[in-house]
C-alpha cells in the first residue's frame, strides 16, 4: 500500500505544475455563466490550451489522439487543475467524459474520424439527451420515438437535463426503436446534429435560479441511419458503455473543490460572529468543520483505492457507489454547516462587502444535484445492497 | 501511487482471520470477560506474530510497518478478540516478554476524570500514554477495584483513584509517534467492528422472515444496510491512508490519525447500533453476540482519543495548514 508518487509520476505531475503556472494566470477573466455562448468560447479557448500541450483527452487512448494517461495519471490531472484554480470542463464535459469515449468504444472508423477530433480541440459542443421527464431515475423506461423511413430514423419526444443543449452541435440521444420490446432492448443510440430542423431546446431554470439545463423538444427530427451507434435496438448496452465513464473520477474535480470550500469555510468561521465570539469559538461548529473535513480525506483516499483498484481493471462496484452515496451526504451536511456559519450572511445568493459568500449559499443548493443527478442516493443503495450484498433484488 | 492491499496484505488478513475464527470464536471473548485471559491462547496470538509485527527481524519481529499492524488489528477487531492487544503491540520491543506473550501489558491513555482501565486485571504491566511521555508501571503496584458490570463484558475494567505513576520510557517524538499509533490501531479495531456488523446484519437479513419474505428484500432494511457497508468502505480508506502516512512519517499523519478515529469511531457505532435493530427482538438479548459489538464499540470509541477530540484535531491541522 502506497500513496507516494512513482518516479514517472512525479515526473508527470512535476511537468503539468510547470505548464499550468504558465498558462493559467495567462488565462482571460471567466464570462458571467449566464452568457452561454461566451461561456462556450472560454471552455473551447481553455480546451484548445490543453490540446496544444498534449493534455486533451487525457484518459483516451493514444490511437484517438487521447494522451493515454493511466488512471493514475488522470487523477494527478485533475489533482493539480485543481491545486492550480485552472478552469473546469465547461461545456466540454458531454463530448470528453461521454460522447468521445463512447465513440471510441462503440462507433464506426467513420464516426470517430468526424467526431473525435472536434471534441478534442474543443470546436464542437455535444449534450446528453438520456433523461425523460418520464425516465429519471428509471432511465430504460425512455419513450422518445425513433420509426425508420428509408435511411433515415424520425425521431419525436422530448429529452430533459440536457446541459449545454443551447450551445450544442451534438447530442447523444437515446431514443426507443422498438416499442414492443422488454424495455432495456428496444433502445437504439444515436448522434443527433443540433442544427436539425424540429428541435426546440427551452431553458430549465434550477433552483439555484441559473438556466444550467433544458429541455430539448424533438418533433419529428430526421436523423440519417448512418448517425446511429452500435446496432438498433442494442443502444442500451451501448448506454451502460457510456454510464460506466460517469462513475469513476467524474466527481473528483467537484470533491476537490469540496475540499476548498472546507477550507474557505474554515477562514470565514474565524470572521464571522456567533454569538459572544467568532464562529470558530464555538466547539459544535469547529467539530463539524474537523468532522467534515476528516470525511472528504477519507473520500480522496477511496478516490486513490478506487483508482488504483481501476488500473487492474477491476470496476469497483462497492468503492463507486459507496464514494457517490457518502460524498452526497457530505455536501449536504458541508451546506448545512456553511449556512450555519454564515448565519443571516447567508441568506444571499451574492458576494457581500469583504466577505466571499454566495458560493457556500450556492454550495449548500447543489448538495442536491449531487444526491440526484448520476443515480440517486436511493439508487446507490440500491444498487450497494442488491449487487455488492447480495439482498434480494426489488422486482 | 498504488493505494490498496498487496498480496502479502491479502494473506495476512485471511491467515489472521482463519486463526480468530478457529482459536478466538466470541464465546472465548466471553469467557476472558468472566474468568480471565487464557494466558495459553494469548502465547498463540503472540505466536502469529501479531504484537512483534512491526519489530525488526533482528528482534524477533516481521520487519513490517504500522500499515501491516492496523491492517492486523481490523482482523481482531473484527473477531472481537479479548485482552489488552493495542497495550501488548505497542509495548513490544519496550518491555521484555510482551511480543512473546510471556508478559501481558495494558494501556491507559491519562485523562481527566474517573480513571477506568481496560484489561489491568489481566495485566503485568500497564502503560500510561501521557500529552509529553509515556511510563512505564508494574500492575502488581497498583491499587484499584475491578468493576463489577463494565458496560463491555468481554473487557474487564478496573478503576483507579488515580493515574499511577511509573518510570518513563519514552520522551518527544517517540512518546508522540507512540501515542498516534495507540489511537490508530484502535480506530482500525472500530473499522473491524464495522465490518463485522455489516456482515452480520447481511447474513441475519438474507434468511430472517416476516410477513412471508425475507426481510433483506425489504427496501427499508435494504438502505440501512447500504449505508453500513458505505460507512465501512470509506472509513476502510482513512484508516489504510492513516497507517500509510504514519508508516512514511508523512507532515499530514496527525490530522490523517485523527480523521481515522472520526472515521472509524462514526462507522463503529453507527454500524453496531443498526445491527442490533436488523437483529430485532433477538438483538436485544444477552444471548445473541450483537450487544457485544456495540458495547466493544463504545469501549474502544473512547480509548487512545475520541470521535469529538479527533474531530478538534482535525479543524486544528485543517486551520494550521491554511496560515
Amino acid at each position: 500500500m502506497e500513496l507516494k508518487d512513482s518516479e514517472a509520476d512525479a515526473q508527470f505531475r512535476k511537468e503539468l505544475r510547470v505548464w499550468l503556472a504558465d498558462v493559467v494566470p495567462s488565462l482571460p477573466s471567466p464570462p458571467d455563466p449566464r452568457d452561454r455562448w461566451a461561456s462556450r468560447r472560454f471552455d473551447e479557448t481553455w480546451q484548445r490550451l490543453q490540446y496544444d500541450a498534449g493534455y486533451a483527452g487525457i484518459a483516451w487512448p493514444k490511437a484517438h489522439g487521447g494522451r493515454g494517461a493511466t488512471p493514475t495519471e488522470h487523477l494527478i490531472f485533475l489533482e493539480e487543475l485543481a491545486r492550480a484554480d485552472a478552469p473546469d470542463v465547461g461545456c466540454g464535459f458531454v463530448g470528453q467524459g461521454h460522447a468521445g469515449p463512447t465513440l471510441i468504444a462503440e462507433g464506426s472508423d467513420e464516426q470517430r474520424a468526424e467526431h473525435l477530433p472536434g471534441i478534442l480541440d474543443g470546436t464542437k459542443v455535444w449534450c446528453q439527451g438520456f433523461s425523460e421527464p418520464g425516465a429519471g431515475s428509471d432511465l430504460a423506461g425512455l419513450r422518445t420515438r425513433a420509426v425508420r423511413d428509408g435511411d433515415e430514423y424520425v425521431v419525436t419526444g422530448q429529452k430533459i437535463w440536457t446541459s449545454f443543449a443551447q450551445v450544442a452541435d451534438y447530442c447523444e440521444l437515446l431514443v426507443r426503436t422498438d416499442p414492443d420490446a422488454p424495455k432495456h432492448k428496444g433502445i437504439t443510440w444515436l448522434i443527433l446534429p443540433m442544427s436539425s430542423p424540429g428541435i426546440e431546446v427551452r431553458e430549465l431554470v434550477t433552483l439555484q435560479g441559473e438556466a444550467e439545463f433544458a429541455e430539448t423538444y424533438l418533433d419529428e427530427v430526421r436523423v440519417p441511419v448512418a448517425n446511429r451507434v452500435g446496432e438498433e435496438n442494442d443502444g442500451w448496452r451501448v448506454a451502460m458503455v457510456t454510464l460506466s465513464f460517469e462513475r469513476g473520477t467524474a466527481f473528483v474535480p467537484e470533491m476537490l473543490e469540496s475540499l476548498r470550500l472546507v477550507e474557505d469555510l474554515a477562514r470565514l468561521s474565524e470572521r464571522l460572529r456567533r454569538g459572544r465570539g467568532p464562529a470558530w469559538e464555538d466547539a459544535g461548529i469547529r467539530r463539524e468543520l474537523g468532522t467534515v473535513a476528516a470525511e472528504l480525506d477519507a473520500l480522496w483516499a477511496l478516490t486513490k483505492r478506487n483508482v488504483t483498484r481501476g488500473e487492474s481493471g477491476t470496476v469497483p462496484i462497492v468503492g463507486g457507489s459507496s464514494f457517490k452515496l457518502y460524498y452526497a451526504d457530505v455536501r449536504h451536511r458541508l451546506g448545512d454547516l456553511a449556512m450555519r456559519v454564515l448565519d443571516q450572511a447567508g441568506l444571499v445568493l451574492e458576494d457581500l462587502p469583504d466577505l466571499t459568500v454566495g458560493r457556500h449559499v450556492e454550495g449548500s443548493l447543489h448538495a442536491f444535484a449531487v444526491s440526484i443527478a448520476a443515480g440517486s442516493s436511493q439508487v446507490q443503495r440500491n444498487i450497494l445492497a442488491e449487487r455488492v450484498l447480495g439482498l434480494p433484488k426489488e422486482r | 501511487m498504488h493505494f490498496d492491499l498487496d498480496a502479502g496484505q491479502r494473506e495476512l488478513q485471511s491467515a489472521l482471520t482463519r486463526f480468530c475464527h478457529d482459536l478466538f470464536p466470541v464465546a472465548v471473548a466471553r469467557e476472558s470477560g468472566e474468568k480471565g485471559l487464557d494466558r495459553g491462547l494469548w502465547r498463540r496470538l503472540a505466536d502469529m506474530g501479531v504484537f512483534a509485527l512491526a519489530l525488526p527481524d533482528s528482534d524477533g519481529g516481521a520487519g513490517l510497518t504500522v500499515v501491516e499492524q492496523v491492517l492486523a488489528f481490523e482482523v481482531l477487531g473484527a473477531g472481537l478478540v479479548p485482552g489488552p492487544i493495542v497495550g501488548s503491540t505497542l509495548a513490544a520491543g519496550l518491555v521484555e516478554g510482551a511480543s512473546t506473550g510471556d508478559v501481558v501489558v495494558a494501556a491507559v491513555t491519562a485523562t481527566d476524570g474517573p480513571v477506568l482501565v481496560p484489561g489491568l486485571r489481566d495485566a503485568d504491566w500497564l502503560l500510561v500514554l501521557h500529552d509529553d511521555r509515556v511510563e512505564l508501571v508494574e500492575a502488581a503496584g497498583i491499587h484499584g477495584d475491578l468493576v463489577s458490570r463494565p458496560l463491555d463484558p468481554t473487557s474487564p475494567l478496573t478503576r483507579l483513584d488515580a493515574i499511577p505513576s511509573g518510570e518513563v520510557l519514552l520522551l518527544g517524538a517517540a512518546s508522540d509517534a507512540l501515542c498516534r499509533t495507540a489511537s490508530l490501531l484502535t480506530s482500525a479495531a472500530l473499522l473491524g467492528i464495522a465490518r463485522r456488523t455489516t456482515e452480520l446484519a447481511t447474513d441475519y437479513a438474507k434468511t430472517r422472515e416476516q410477513y412471508g419474505r425475507t426481510i433483506g428484500s425489504f427496501q427499508a432494511i435494504k438502505h440501512m444496510l447500504a449505508d453500513m457497508l458505505a460507512l465501512a468502505e470509506v472509513a476502510s480508506a482513512s484508516v489504510h491512508a492513516a497507517g500509510v502516512m504514519l508508516a512514511d512519517t508523512s507532515a499530514e499523519a496527525e490530522r490523517a490519525v485523527a480523521g481515522a478515529r472520526v472515521l472509524a469511531g462514526k462507522a463503529a457505532l453507527h454500524n453496531a447500533a443498526t445491527n442490533v435493530q436488523i437483529h430485532g427482538g433477538m438483538g436485544f438479548t444477552w444471548e445473541l453476540d450483537a450487544h457485544l459489538y456495540l458495547k466493544r464499540a463504545r469501549l474502544l470509541s473512547v480509548s487512545h482519543g475520541n470521535v469529538d477530540a479527533a474531530a478538534e484535531t482535525v479543524a486544528t491541522q485543517l486551520r494550521g495548514a491554511l496560515q
